[in-house]
């Protein structure tokens, strides 16, 4: 399959599972590949080059088990830094960049320079995917007007105290 | 019942292109749009609303959202079912109350100091939603917005 429009960039750090299975779902709607990107800062320890080149391969096995052929999977592993710069740089060509969000100790700061920056600074739509993900029933509304052939529905009263 | 993208909307150009964005990503999906416009807003649109007494700024904000639609709908004409939500309160509370349980929440950005990202709208809603969070820039060009559409059926 041919990938006809820009690529949805995904980061993959230890373990972007839901924001990977997000990529993904939204690469074969779009119909456009996914590109999965890990980046490795100057200056990391030496086993850092290996262990980003395995967490990719994985993550691109487990990508393309979810795109079951109907979207292109790519890899990049990038020896540049500061992080939020390389995903940046790399969103100028993307549809639509993909982070991980991460909670609890010892990933707050990390994760909310990275998500803060791209999201600040990326010229495409940063889609910021939590951990464990919520799947509940949406709210309800009454119809009562249409606007330019839609159905427009007002929910109301609001329920905040 | 089919899942739904709560956008945030304040009538800024920022708001409209994030609802255009939240158009086609529900029309992609086959989902609905939950529009929601919180006040009192510190945007110059809205004004603090005086206890006990009539105020024009919940009208205000009802007509900011109606035309902030129509002209996201005159740019992205989408066929998606659209809710409209007014809610009296902050929009971060606002949007992470309404985007509880939803599929995705979608807002703008204008760009600004890194700071005012964490701690804004946008940084709060960051950390506090429970679904996956859209931030979309407001010069996103047009070709990333459309181009759903022209896949989506109707």
């Amino acid at each position: 399959m041919q990938a006809v429009s820009p690529s949805i960039l995904v980061a993959v750090d230890d373990e972007a599972g839901p924001a990977l299975r997000y990529a993904v779902d939204a690469a074969r709607r779009a119909g456009c590949a996914v590109h999965l990107l890990h980046v490795v800062v100057p200056g990391s320890v030496a086993s850092a080059t290996g262990i980003g080149e395995q967490l990719l391969h994985t993550a691109a096995e487990h990508a393309e088990v979810l795109a079951a052929g109907l979207a292109p999977v790519s890899t990049e592993l990038a020896h540049a830094g500061p992080v939020p710069d390389v995903i940046v740089q790399r969103a100028t060509r993307a549809r639509q960049v993909v982070l991980q969000r991460r909670s609890g100790p010892g990933h707050e700061l990390t994760e909310g320079s990275t998500c803060a920056e791209v999201a600040r600074r990326a010229s495409c739509p940063v889609v910021l995917v939590p951990d464990p993900q919520q799947d509940t029933g949406p709210a309800t509304g009454t119809a009562l007007e249409d606007l330019a052939g839609l159905e427009v529905t007002p929910v109301g009263p609001g329920v905040l105290p | 019942m089919s899942a739904v993208v709560v956008v945030g909307v304040d009538g800024s150009t920022e708001s409209v292109r994030a609802l255009r964005w939240a158009l086609a990503a529900a029309a992609e999906r086959h989902w609905r749009v939950e529009v929601v416009t919180a006040w009192p807003h510190t945007g110059p649109v809205f004004v603090r609303e005086v206890p006990g007494h009539h105020s024009d700024a919940r009208e205000r904000a009802r007509v900011a959202q109606a035309d902030a639609l129509r002209r996201a709908l005159a740019e992205t004409p989408a066929a998606v079912p659209v809710s409209m939500v007014l809610e009296n309160a902050r929009p971060e509370d606002a949007l992470v109350l309404r985007a509880r349980g939803k599929q995705l929440l979608v807002v703008g950005t204008s760009g600004g100091p890194v700071e005012e990202h964490r701690t804004g709208l946008a940084g709060r809603c960051r950390v506090q939603v429970d679904c996956p969070v859209a931030v979309v820039p407001a010069d996103v060009d047009d070709a990333r917005i459309l181009e759903p559409l022209a896949r989506a059926p109707g």
